[in-house]
This record gives C-alpha cells, structure tokens and sequence, in this order.
C-alpha cells in the first residue's frame, strides 16, 4: 500500500509523456519545415518570372535598336525610303514586316520569354521621315502573349473541353 | 523484502524517467533546429520576394523616364538619393523606406550606363547582414 | 527529513523523483507550446506576405498583358476608382475591370460598352485584401498598392511602354 504510493505516478507515465511530446515537436516542425519549403520555392519561381522578363524585355529593345538603325539608313536614301527599309527590316531575323488594313507600314516581332510565354510588340512606322514629327516610328503594343503550344491529340486539341457537362 | 520490492520500484521509475529525459533532450535540440531553419528560410523568402518587388519599381520608373530626363530629376521622382552615376534607396528591417543610411538593412543600388545606343539599368539589392546580393536586375531601354 | 519510512527509503527519494518529473513535464510543456507559437507566427506572416506581394504581382502581370496603345486607362465603375484593361479578340473589344470593391481585389471581363449596366458586386473576387489603390504617376507610370490586415503595405510601379 505504502509502497505504491511512494513511487506516486506509475511507471510508464513518463514513456508517454516523452511520446506525447516527441510526437507534437515532431508534427510542428515537421509542417512549419515543409511550409517554408512551399514559400521558398514560390519565391524562387517569382524570381525567375521577374528575371525572364526583363530579359526579353532588354532583347526586344535591342531589336528596337536595331529596327531604327535600319529607319535612319533608309531616311538618307529619300524617295526610296519605304523600299529600302523593307529591304533592310526582311534582313533582320524574326522580324516581320506587313502593311496593316490602312496601308500603313507595321513591323512586329516576338521574343520568347519562356516556356509559354512571349514578348510581342509592334510598331506603326511613319510612312516617310518627314511625317509623324520626326517620330520614325511609334510602339503600338509590347505585351506578354500566352504562346504555350497547343498539344493535338487523337480527336482535335488535347484537353479541349467540348461542352458536355461533367458532373461531380 | 517489502523494501527491496519498493526501492526497484522507485529504481525503475527513476530508470525510466532518466532515459525519458535523454530522449527528450535530444528530439528537443533536432526539432528546435528545425524551427530555426524553417522561421529563417521563411523570412529570407520574404525578404527575397520584397526586393524582386523593389527592383521592378526601380527598373519601371528607370523604363517610364524620359531620355531627356537626368539622374537627379530620376532621382527626385523615386524620393531617393543620387551619388555619382547611381541612385540610393535604404530600406529598414521590415521594409519601410528610409531617408538615410543610418540604420538601414537593405541598400538598393541603380547604376544607369549607356551601351551599344541603349541606356542600361543595373540595379543591386544589398543586404547589410549578408554577403551575395539578394536580387539583381538590368534593365534596358532603347532612346530614339 | 532524514528519517527514514517504514521500509527503508528515504523521504528525499520520492521528493527527488517527484520533483524531476515534475521539472520535465514543465519543460516538455514549454518547449511544445513555443513550438506551437513559431509555427503559427511563421505561418502567419507568410500569409500576410502573400496577400500584399501576390495581388500586386497579379495586377502588374495582367497590365503587361495587355500593353497596346490606349489599352490601359483609369476609369469608374458605379463610383469606384478601376484599371481598365481593353483586348481587341474576334471583332470585339472587350475590357477587363480591376478594381478594389467591398474588402477584396476584384476583375470584371465585359464587352466595352456594357460598363455603364454592370455593378462592381458582380466582379470576381481575386483575393481578399484590405486595401488595394491603382494611380497614374504621369501617363506611362502607374502606381499599384496593396495593404493588409496587419497594416503592411506594398507598392510597385509599372510602367506602359506603348
């Protein structure tokens, strides 16, 4: 009688006081471990979409340099300035020159940014060096464009949803 | 033999919680490192995404400036400071903007160069308590 | 204290175990509960960060989606400031509303010309932020801020290159 008293809580007490406590450490850190993994790749993935961006931000103005050298070029060449900065734009790869529904010159390229996703811009071209202000040319759009490829399967684009209801 | 029974009793009792504690204090010092690890992961990443935050800023107002505009003006407009060819922003701790260096943590550096008829951005976030730059961009812009 | 019980252990024995249980019980208890208060303070902040930096991101990766000449512009919608964001698809101009209406960040797809009929309620909730505030700094630099519950705010510019 007395002897159970002395040693009060019985043994094995301690055992699930230390199991008890191993599992919740073990079950907080565990989850605050994996949630800082989560929050430090997302972090990573925002840094490659900002750094993606800029550069192919950069790359387009550099080929907006180059389309402009081409324009100073064609502007000593008077009359034939339209022909000669055509001839000149077809040199430059990736860019393509149209005339837009009003006849107005339109230069456009697209510089991949990633995967999925590119640079587009255009340009509106004065039709002559001396119009426009002395403003040879003016950026119509630089927008990102979602250009993931379309993957074709068996009956058409994979993926596709064709209307039917999906229940569930 | 009554007390020999109570004493290996208590003996194992003591044992036992002896052992306890030894397991205790070992998972205690793994998970706490662990706590560690994760709560500064998780604020580097924080920090991290701040300063990708910081840097567009900077390289939107370098992209929106007018060619004619000079590095005082540019720096004027960003309410930020201009030493040589660059320009200073000072963030505290949490990332409020400071006026001064003095108890600034995090430093942001914008040097603007010219190069190949393109007028180039390279800007810098420095953290005070680190070594390697936490975020670096360049940003460039053609002026016609 | 060093009389001895009936059986020949000391008081000092119990009082000694007892004690050392009792220590590590208390420690045990402290170090979870400081656990349980690392985990909730990281997790917390982490979700505040996220509110602010990705609805900011959100809007900026929208607006340069849609950078053309006189695509991006300010407006009202039924009193409420809003980023208009215009795409010309299949003959259609349609302009997608970005504004900060009733706790949340929202976006409204619509045809131009139906804004006038539309109320702000009916615009998707993007994420729920305390305060969202788009303003033109000049007429290619725009200013977007985003502020949460807990008071911190973000801000970044962009800007519009056409």
């Amino acid at each position: 009688m007395s002897g159970k008293h002395h040693t009060g809580i019985n043994v094995g007490g301690s055992s699930i006081l230390v199991i008890f406590v191993l599992l919740c450490l073990t079950t907080f850190a565990t989850l605050s471990m994996v949630s800082a993994n989560a929050d430090y790749k997302l972090t990573q993935k925002t840094v490659l979409a900002a750094t993606s961006y800029y550069n192919a931000d950069a790359a387009a103005e550099a080929i907006l340099a180059q389309i402009d050298s081409v324009l100073l070029e064609g502007a000593k060449s008077g009359e034939n300035y339209l022909p000669t900065v055509e001839a000149g734009l077809r040199q430059i790869e990736g860019v393509d020159y149209r005339q837009d529904g009003t006849g107005s010159p339109v230069v456009s390229y697209l510089v991949p940014l990633n995967d999925f996703q590119s640079l587009s811009v255009e340009l509106a071209l004065s039709p002559s060096p001396a119009t426009g202000n002395g403003k040879r040319f003016s950026i119509t759009q630089w927008k990102v464009l979602n250009t993931a490829p379309l993957v074709m399967g068996d009956e058409g684009i994979e993926g596709l949803w064709t209307g039917e209801i999906i229940s569930g | 033999m009554r007390g020999k029974y109570t004493s290996s009793k208590s003996g194992l009792f003591l044992i036992e919680l002896i052992i306890s504690i030894a397991f205790f204090a070992v998972s205690s010092a793994i998970c706490v490192q662990l706590f560690a690890q994760a709560h500064t992961l998780s604020s580097k990443s924080g920090d991290i995404n701040m300063a990708v935050t910081s840097a567009q800023s900077a390289a939107e107002y370098f992209k929106a400036s007018a060619a004619s505009l000079s590095l005082e003006e540019l720096a004027a407009l960003m309410d930020a400071t201009s030493s040589g060819d660059s320009i200073l922003v000072y963030y505290g701790e949490n990332w409020e903007r400071l006026p001064a260096p003095d108890s600034a943590r995090f430093t942001m550096t914008m040097t603007l160069d010219m190069k190949d008829a393109l007028a180039v951005a390279d800007i810098r976030i420095d953290d005070s308590q680190g070594g390697v730059p936490l975020y670096q961009l360049t940003a460039k812009k053609y002026i016609a | 204290m060093n009389k001895s019980l009936a059986d020949g252990s000391h008081m000092i024995d119990i009082l000694f175990t007892l004690a050392l249980f009792c220590v590590f019980a208390a420690s045990s208890l402290m170090v979870v509960l400081i656990g349980a208060h690392v985990y909730q303070s990281t997790v917390e902040s982490q979700e505040q960060n996220f509110v602010t930096c990705t609805s900011v991101s959100y809007v900026t990766s929208k607006i340069r989606q849609h950078d053309a000449s006189g695509a991006v512009y300010m407006d009202t919608l039924d009193g409420v400031d809003a980023l208009v964001l215009e795409q010309y698809e299949l003959g259609r101009t349609f302009q997608t509303w970005i504004y900060h209406h009733d706790g949340a960040l929202r976006e409204l797809m619509t045809e131009s010309g139906n804004a006038g009929s539309v109320h702000p309620d009916a615009g998707q909730s993007i994420v729920e932020v305390e305060e969202f505030s788009i303003s033109a700094v000049n007429a290619n630099l725009l200013r977007l801020s985003a502020r949460n519950d807990a008071g911190k705010s973000v801000e970044i510019m962009v800007s519009l290159r056409t």
